[in-house]
């Protein structure tokens, strides 16, 4: 199921909520957990929507993680710290084996065919919905079973819950459960709490608006970009590369802002994930603002166990370039993703060292800080700026090509100066809706006169918003929830929702 | 809390009034006819036939209906309603199969509607294609099932809603008729060669003729698409007379299939087509391929197989006429008379 439908929105959403706190009123001070169990079914029916199969896969994992880390504890317990270890490496292999089969076996065979000559097949395996972060998620606990200093003791239901519970299931954050299960479990959590609600139903409106206006808009001149490649000239690509800049921005935003906010309904409270990442200025500022529970699980499991910054300054570039490699195949079982990898692990090390040299000189200089310093921090600001506009637009390339041939193909294209922006990209904002309706209002004859308009114009607001404008953490944190918001609220919920069924183009091109 | 829990509520209550007034008025509206006819007061656009033909099967009132590929969608249904003395409607598919344009008319037909004539100009290039053959996969499923549920994408569709609703809704409101079926799916656009060739390049090399033998795998083919999506749909309602014609193409078009070699096979499956449409009782066929002072006019075109909206009057006044009627005792004789023609055509002079 998917948060952007109309059987989520209109159906399950309202239901698991009501349904929560109605079973927790039910309880009262019994203390049961009947509503974990809820969420648990709840969450089980919003994975298995789509394909009902891979529910045993969840199930399967979630059973066998939960026993891993039991017997981890239970060894802990006895002080057989060997053992422990054993069953913990188990558990991590056995994860990282159910990621490697569904995503990576493929993958691996392909290759291994090119490089060996030979012609195994294929499984052509469907990617489960989620796997890399489910999998992730119980990979930290399994080793916070075996590491953390207190032994963990959770139900079966605190776990399983705590797992698949809906709004960080399928998309993260990459919620630890240290982070999530005491918020379960916490008895004070379970009334309506209407302030939360209401920060709730903001931010989710706020992220189904991202998602549904304008990612979902901008996907329609990517994917028309990506699957034309070599019709684009300079011009269309140029807005391609934008667009996706801005969709995987918006997408990716307004399934956090949905999570945030859905959790926030059951009184929960989600790690931050997305904080303005396009206000970083540098590669290491951009990973310090987007997926950052994915930046803090390698970190703590990968980076820090590597040795971190602890060994010299050689491994930690090492240990950087290690957990960007894998970041990069984390997104993906492509070259494309081990590209995309590679070279933010180069532009991150880069900056370590430029950074370092000028932390010496700055020591230097510290004593006398002028104006012309100030000015010159608000230049090299801005520069940052630009240097991580055109860095991103230009390895978001590598992140959405299909294949090595596009990423070439796409940055060729940059080089073919002919004409402007094509008008199979132009209508693709022409023919929204709202283009038409301002049409109808008056600006047809603009719009006839310079088709482009309407794209070029959406892309500056947009790009105006992702760098000028509150993100919904600030938004929220501002608790003031008058007749304004409310309406901002009810246009995005309602606007959002009858923009969830497109009606099919039927072109018929004989003709 | 208190103002929070009236900031959530006053909320939620907005949200559900705008959807439940939106989904108020698609129903009462109804801009696609998915619940019931048109409602008297309201102008209504016929428009997008893949959303509104399943609306005009169940809940217009008629007796005679055209129907078939964009061949179709100049036809003016007051001609016929004139000729045969019908209240007739046009359901025209653009691009359409036999096979999604006989399921409309199984529609049609179990709406209750007694219809003494189906007019159907055949895509005369559909002949040698798969039974299943569709132009277009993405179908608006829920206006043509009875699940109320999915409706949903119907009632709760910002396209739906501005193309459909909001545009009746304004014609209303301006005082504008309902678009009229002599309208609805019509189209004036570019014609002549200028027109034509934007989708028509002649091919450089001429490749050798086919025998025009179908195998036994090509000529299941045919037999297949046309018993299926025609045969058997004409055998479902005998009491309702089905009139089709084989769309005339131009002169460009038996080009191309002259220049790639399959103008003989094409006349086989015309052939084999035609004997299974003359064995159904209810069946009148006509052919067009000889009028070519039409097929070898070019102005008439808009590209190889569109004729313009005149050429539908002067067909509707051949049928009137019985000028073109494909009998037992004449189909083999029409069908040697177009290989003779075609074959020997003087192609070049369409360049000239």
């Amino acid at each position: 199921m998917l948060f952007n439908s109309y059987i989520f929105i209109l159906l399950f959403l309202p239901l698991v909520v009501s349904g929560y706190f109605l079973i927790n009123k039910l309880q009262g001070e019994k203390k049961g957990t009947l509503d974990l169990w809820w969420i648990f079914a709840m969450s089980l029916w919003f994975y298995g929507y789509s394909v009902p199969k891979y529910l045993v896969l969840i199930l399967f994992s979630v059973f066998v993680n939960f026993f891993v880390s039991k017997r981890i504890s239970a060894n802990r317990e006895c002080e057989k710290k060997k053992i422990a270890k054993a069953w913990m490496i188990t558990g991590v292999v056995f994860n990282l084996g159910l990621l490697f089969y569904f995503k990576y076996y493929d993958f691996f065979i392909s290759n291994m065919n090119v490089l060996l000559k030979e012609d195994w097949a294929l499984k052509n395996i469907a990617l489960p919905l989620g796997i890399s972060f489910f999998t992730f998620q119980q990979i930290s606990y399994i080793v916070d079973s075996y590491r953390d200093k207190e032994i963990i003791k959770y139900k079966f239901i605190e776990y399983a819950a705590y797992v698949t519970f809906f709004p960080q299931l399928v998309a993260g954050p990459i919620v630890m459960h240290s982070e999530l299960i005491p918020q379960m479990k916490d008895e004070a959590k379970k009334k309506i709490n209407f302030d939360n609600l209401s920060q709730g139903l903001y931010a989710l409106a706020l992220g189904l608006g991202k998602k549904v206006l304008l990612a979902d808009t901008l996907s329609k001149i990517v994917t028309f970009g990506y699957g034309n490649i070599s019709s684009l000239n300079a011009a269309s690509a140029l807005v391609v590369m934008v667009s996706y800049f801005l969709q995987i921005y918006f997408d990716f935003s307004g399934y956090c802002d949905m999570a945030l906010g859905m959790a926030k309904m059951f009184n929960m409270d989600l790690p931050i994930n997305f904080n303005s990442p396009y206000k970083a200025k540098s590669v290491n500022g951009f990973w310090d603002r987007w997926h950052l529970t994915l930046s803090r699980f390698f970190i703590q499991y990968v980076y820090i166990p590597l040795g971190g910054s602890r060994k010299g300054k050689v491994r930690t570039y090492v240990n950087t370039a290690i957990v960007f490699l894998l970041s990069g195949m984390w997104h993906g079982a492509n070259w494309t993703f081990f590209i995309w990898g590679i070279t933010h692990g180069f532009f991150s090390i880069c900056e370590k060292i430029i950074a370092a040299m000028l932390k010496k000189r700055k020591k230097v200089k510290k004593e006398i800080a002028t104006w012309a310093d100030r000015t010159l921090k608000i230049a090299v600001g801005l520069l940052g700026y630009i240097y991580m506009f055109v860095f991103k637009n230009i390895t978001l390339v590598m992140f959405r090509a299909e294949s090595v041939a596009d990423i070439k193909a796409m940055y060729h294209s940059l080089t073919l100066r002919t004409g402007g922006i094509s008008e199979a990209i132009t209508s693709k904002v022409n023919d929204l809706v709202e283009v038409r309706l301002l049409a109808r209002l008056g600006f047809l004859n603009l719009f006839e006169r310079y088709p482009a308009l309407p794209c070029i114009v959406l892309l500056l607001v947009l790009l105006f918003a992702v760098y000028f404008m509150k993100n919904t953490q600030e938004k929220m944190a501002n608790n003031q929830f008058g007749v304004k918001r409310s309406l901002i609220t009810v246009f995005l919920i309602v606007w959002s929702v009858i923009s969830l069924s497109d009606v099919s183009e039927f072109l018929y091109f004989n003709f | 809390m208190e103002k929070q829990k009236k900031w959530f509520l006053g909320t939620m209550f907005g949200c559900i009034a705008c959807l439940g007034l939106i989904v108020l008025a698609m129903v009462v509206v109804d801009p696609y006819f998915h619940y019931h006819g048109k409602v008297p007061g309201i102008s209504y656009r016929l428009y997008n036939e893949r959303y509104i033909n399943s609306g005009i099967a169940d809940n217009f009132e008629y007796n005679a209906v055209i129907t078939g590929s964009s061949m179709n969608q100049n036809f003016k249904t007051s001609t016929v309603d004139k000729m045969w003395r019908t209240k007739t409607v046009k359901m025209p598919f653009s691009g359409g199969g036999f096979e999604e344009i006989g399921q409309n008319l199984d529609r049609a037909f179990a709406s209750g509607n007694e219809i003494k004539v189906v007019l159907w100009g055949l895509d005369y290039n559909g002949f040698y294609r798969d039974r299943k053959y569709r132009a277009y996969e993405d179908y608006p499923d829920y206006l043509y099932d009875e699940n109320l549920l999915n409706d949903v994408n119907y009632v709760l569709n910002k396209e739906l809603i501005f193309e459909g609703l909001a545009t009746d809704l304004l014609m209303t409101v301006q005082g504008q008729d309902s678009t009229t079926f002599d309208e609805y799916a019509s189209w004036d656009a570019g014609r002549g060669w200028d027109s034509i060739s934007l989708l028509y390049t002649r091919s450089e090399e001429i490749t050798p003729m086919g025998d025009g033998i179908l195998s036994e795998k090509e000529e299941f083919l045919v037999r297949d698409n046309i018993g299926a999506n025609i045969v058997e749909l004409t055998q479902r309602y005998p009491d309702t007379q089905f009139v089709f014609f084989y769309a005339p193409y131009s002169a460009v078009y038996w080009e191309s299939i002259y220049r790639d070699g399959t103008l003989l096979r094409q006349l086989e499956c015309e052939r084999i087509v035609t004997e299974m449409l003359l064995e159904c009782e209810n069946v009148t066929l006509f052919n067009f391929h000889n009028k070519t002072d039409v097929t070898g006019n070019l102005e008439l075109y808009r590209d190889k197989e569109h004729y313009v909206f005149e050429v539908n009057d002067m067909i509707l006044q051949w049928i009137n006429q019985g000028e073109g009627l494909v009998t037992k005792e004449n189909y083999m004789d029409i069908i040697n008379w177009e290989k003779e023609y075609y074959m020997n055509y003087d192609y070049d002079s369409l360049y000239e």
